[in-house]
């Protein structure tokens, strides 16, 4: 019996004891009043009281309101949603995790409890917070000032304020910020947004002002088919993370620094400049992506320091609109040390210059456009690095375009096309300027074309014997001049190949009909009496895919000069123009293409046959039956061919 | 022993026809100690310069045809507090009237009531000289019909006299309000090219009567530099979470005027001003500097740059420096004349 009674003691107090450990948990707020010195707010305890854990609670608080202290029983404790209602009018009221005042400075402070449900004091004049979460955030935090707020778990609720503290002071470093958990702030910046083991996967906006330290993730800033937002009114100084795929905008301002530590960008910037020298320059500023970049960048100014992508390619999808790559910066889309990357396949606008010192360095191949309107005088105030083994198809393989915006005698400017590194002894450039005489398949198949195009006279077929029209230092050759830009030779009687006609950059047609005229004239008429063949001609834009070419098909007869003249007329029906411009549409440079046919036996290059041709073969046989032998068979054929023209 | 009534008619006559040759002008008689300067060389060149952060709101701007007075100082602490005070007493229903976000001034607690009064501060040096950041435009208005209307707590005091409240609204899109203050007004907001010429137009900026612009109101054309007095000279771009930049009194930097001896245009609030902007569209007021703490001041402050605000609203450092004529020289107060008239008639 004793025994019994004895067991049943014990039970009851390990019941007692089990009961009193769980009311021991508890969430605790306690409302200070202002201390006004007297009446009505004669400092002093509002409100006093235990909540249990997660239990949701909404306050009314009286105009005597002055701070709200949350503290728990222990680290483990949730804390459920508060609504504050009510409360002061004439001062601030402060709600703060923990005891004491409100923190003001940008420090963390001792964190309370585990997961909070979060607040709601809009109904407040002006309500201030800052504190500290063991946990995450479960719930939002609605408020109308914002001081530095530390979550050691994951923001997985939304967190807005009216104001940042004291104007400049907002600050959330986190664990993580999960999809749910966006950050904005009305008015005032927005000073920091950092996680410490998590990315940061919710948008984080500064309404009315600057995100002025930035926004920092431990790993990702948003993912690949969930980008966030990441938006100011006035400035963003940073933005870092592994992978960055986010759309940041700056309304009237810049942004400073972009940094895809570890990783690619995927997603859209538009700012003013890429630039901290309006924001005490200090520190690294400039874009910097290891990795791919896949990009719609808009700057109504400059890239003014660094745009650098290593170890990957600026995608075929990406563009750059922005004015200036200012003086002294540098835009380079590198390899790394495994040779991954190192091209540019997009296309990039510059509505200014290439500036002064400033570098354009393209590891493996320009691709895709680069293109420059100029400054009215220049373009290109520096020089482009292209370094791809141009034995192995790298290189120029895409467009470069100077003044773009088609400025009446802008120059190409002091600045080089350069193949190769500044140390290797093989380095060249693109020269002359604009006419350089570079064939296009010596640099890797691209061109640089400075509007209105000039003819490409070395990269034409047959080859242009010229490197531009006046080469002679003659303003071209004109109708009554003898002369000629390409030969072809051909059997009496027989057409020949038309000429493939190129230019430094791309062409295009305007109307439907012949954008060209072709003039004949037998190459021992020495007069100026052209006739005009045009109608016997046609032609074929963009023959094979090339964009800077146009193909002249018809009867190209022996022993005939043909001058063919591109229609470059903007106000005419048909007319050859330059294509890929900004603005405008304006008709390519005026460029003749003079086509001489000779006679495959005409040796002496006389344009008539006559006995010195078969002289010229004794001194120095050719094959002029075209079937791969020199022989007697050949000296026949010219014989025959001078026999038959009455040459003889 | 009182006068005879025909005695009294005479001398009110005389005292009429004293104060007919000795015409008064209302600002003179209605200066209340403020600090004015005068800005002249009237019809001046605008500004014509780059707008290389924005769009080109100033561009064309500051060009006045007159001379006129602006405040020296934004408007004091203790000079807001006396506005405020006035109405916020009067009521519960007024006690929130005009109070600004940052300001000199806290919550007297001794007063009962009705509605709310204040005091200055007595944990900062110099409270009353602190900055007012916080108001709306048509808070700043109503400051303006206050002083014309000779500082009367009478609630009508408010609602004309340099503006008209009665236009005061927003149809949805553009507010209504007059675009520019009454003709004969005593007291103002500056206008848009008042505000731009008294802080960056320099009569001789290069050299005796050649004037020109200064991109920087305390005529520079490098930015102002952040810090504290004898550090630096602005508050303008301190950090609010290390300094306490609304504690720094008006006239700290004694050294930073414009060209024409105005102190504080930059850091302190940034200003009111009736431009509208963008022009043609009644959207926002326009502001001009920058103020304390602001991390954007590089921009803010550059002539060439605009801000606006919607004229009901304020944030946390929207500012107001004072606009009058200039008075005319041989005023009498017509007041004391008045007075005599209106003791003699009561008697």
């Amino acid at each position: 019996m004793h025994t019994r009674v004895m067991r049943s003691i014990v039970v009851l107090c390990a019941c007692s004891a089990a009961s009193s450990a769980m009311a021991q948990d508890w969430v605790h707020v306690e409302v200070i009043r202002q201390d006004g010195g007297c009446a009505p707010c004669c400092s002093g305890t509002e409100l006093s009281i235990d909540l249990d854990p997660a239990e949701d609670h909404t306050f009314a608080l009286s105009s005597c309101a002055r701070r709200v202290n949350i503290t728990t029983s222990s680290s483990t404790v949730d804390i459920g949603r508060f609504t504050f209602t009510g409360g002061p009018g004439a001062f601030p009221l402060d709600i703060v995790l923990g005891t004491g005042a409100l923190n003001q400075s940008d420090s963390p402070t001792t964190a309370v409890g585990d997961d909070w449900e979060g607040f709601d004091a809009t109904d407040i004049d002006d309500a201030r917070f800052a504190g500290r979460i063991g946990g995450s955030l479960t719930g939002s935090i609605l408020v109308p000032e914002m001081f530095r707020f530390d979550v050691d778990g994951a923001v997985q609720a939304p967190i807005h304020a009216g104001y940042s503290g004291n104007g400049g002071g907002f600050v959330v470093e986190a664990g993580a910020i999960t999809s749910s958990g966006w950050i904005m702030v009305d008015s005032g910046n927005l000073k920091r947004v950092r996680t410490d083991a998590g990315g940061i996967y919710a948008s984080i906006t500064a309404s009315a002002g600057s995100i002025s330290e930035g926004v920092f993730a431990s790993t990702d800033i948003g993912t690949t088919t969930s980008p966030i937002s990441i938006t100011a009114a006035n400035f963003i100084d940073t933005v870092q993370g592994d992978n960055i795929y986010a759309d940041i905008e700056v309304a009237s301002g810049d942004v400073a620094l972009i940094d895809a530590s570890d990783g690619i960008f995927e997603g859209s910037v538009d700012a003013v400049n890429i630039s901290r020298q309006y924001h005490n320059d200090y520190g690294t500023e400039g874009f910097f992506v290891y990795g791919d970049v896949d990009i719609q960048l808009t700057l109504s100014n400059s890239i003014r320091d660094h745009f650098v992508v290593t170890g990957g390619d600026f995608a075929s999808s990406s563009q750059i609109h922005v004015k200036h790559l200012a003086d002294a910066a540098e835009l380079k889309i590198k390899k790394d040390g495994s040779g991954v990357g190192g091209s540019l396949l997009g296309d990039m606008y510059f509505s200014g210059v290439l500036g002064a010192q400033s570098l354009i360095e393209i590891d493996r191949s320009l691709a895709g456009t680069l293109s420059f309107d100029g400054d009215g005088t220049n373009s290109l105030k520096d020089d482009i690095s292209i370094l791809g083994d141009l034995g192995a198809g790298e290189g120029l393989t895409g467009q470069v375009i100077l003044n773009a915006d088609a400025t009446a005698d802008e120059a190409w400017g002091p600045g080089l096309v350069k193949f190769g590194a500044d140390n290797d002894p093989s380095q060249f450039s693109l020269l002359p300027v604009p006419y350089y005489d570079n064939k296009s398949s010596t640099v890797g198949g691209g061109a640089v074309g400075l509007v209105p195009y000039y003819c490409h006279y070395k990269d034409c077929a047959p080859v242009g014997t010229k490197v531009n029209e006046a080469a002679d230092g003659l303003d071209g050759l004109g109708a009554c001049q003898q002369g000629f830009h390409a030969l072809r030779k051909g059997s009496m009687g027989n057409p020949v190949d038309g000429p493939t006609i190129r230019h430094y950059g791309p062409i295009g047609q305007a109307g439907t009909g012949k954008p060209f005229t072709v003039k004949e004239k037998a190459i021992t008429d020495t007069t100026c009496n052209w006739t005009d063949v045009t109608s016997g001609f046609t032609h074929t834009l963009h023959p094979g895919g090339d964009e800077r070419a146009i193909k002249i098909s018809g009867p190209f007869m022996p022993g005939y000069d043909y001058l063919i003249e591109p229609k470059v007329d903007s106000g005419g029906s048909d007319y050859l123009y330059c294509a890929g411009l900004t603005t405008t549409t304006v008709g390519l440079h005026d460029d003749d293409f003079r086509l001489r046919v000779y006679v495959l036996q005409d040796l002496t290059l006389s344009g008539d046959l006559a006995a010195d041709d078969i002289d010229a073969w004794i001194d120095d046989p050719v094959d002029t039956t075209l079937d791969g032998i020199v022989d007697n068979a050949d000296l026949v054929d010219v014989i025959e061919a001078v026999a038959d023209s009455g040459g003889g | 022993m009182g006068h005879s009534p025909s005695s009294t008619r005479t001398l009110a006559a005389a005292i009429t026809a004293w104060g007919l040759c000795f015409p008064i002008t209302a600002a003179r008689a209605q200066d209340y100690g403020l600090d004015w300067v005068t800005v002249g060389d009237p019809g001046n060149p605008p500004y014509m310069g780059d707008s290389p952060y924005g769009p080109p709101y100033a561009y064309g701007r500051g060009e006045v045809d007159y001379e006129y007075r602006v405040g020296r100082t934004e408007v004091t602490t203790g000079q807001w507090m006396e506005f405020v005070n006035t109405f916020s007493t009067q009521s519960d229903d007024l006690a929130d009237f005009a109070s600004p976000r940052h300001w000199g001034a806290t919550i007297d607690w001794s007063y009962d009531g009705p509605g709310r009064r204040y005091e200055l501060r007595d944990d900062v040096e110099s409270p009353g000289l602190l900055p007012v950041g916080g108001i709306s435009w048509r808070e700043a208005g109503m400051f303006c019909n206050w002083l014309h209307n000779g500082k009367s707590s009478d609630l009508t005091a408010l609602s004309s006299g340099a503006y008209d409240t009665s236009t005061w609204g927003d149809d949805g899109q553009h507010f209504t309000d007059d675009p520019t203050h009454l003709p004969g007004a005593k007291f103002w907001i500056p206008t848009l090219d008042e505000a731009l010429k008294a802080m960056n137009y320099d009569p001789d900026r290069y050299g005796a009567g050649q004037g020109g612009w200064w991109l920087y109101p305390n005529m520079s054309d490098d930015p102002p530099i952040p810090g504290l007095p004898g550090e630096g000279t602005t508050t303008a771009g301190l950090d609010p979470f290390k300094v306490a930049v609304w504690d720094v009194p008006l006239g700290a930097y004694a050294d930073q005027v414009s060209p024409w001896g105005l102190l504080d245009t930059t850091g302190g609030a940034r200003e009111w001003t009736e431009g509208i902007v963008p022009p043609g569209e009644q959207y926002n007021r326009a502001i001009v500097g920058a103020g304390a703490g602001d991390f954007n001041y590089i921009i803010d402050d550059h002539v060439s740059v605009v801000q606006g605000l919607d004229p009901g609203a304020s944030t946390t450092d929207e500012g107001l420096r004072i606009a009058s004529a200039v008075p005319t020289p041989g005023t009498t107060p017509l007041v004391f004349g008045v007075s005599i008239m209106f003791f003699r008639r009561r008697r």
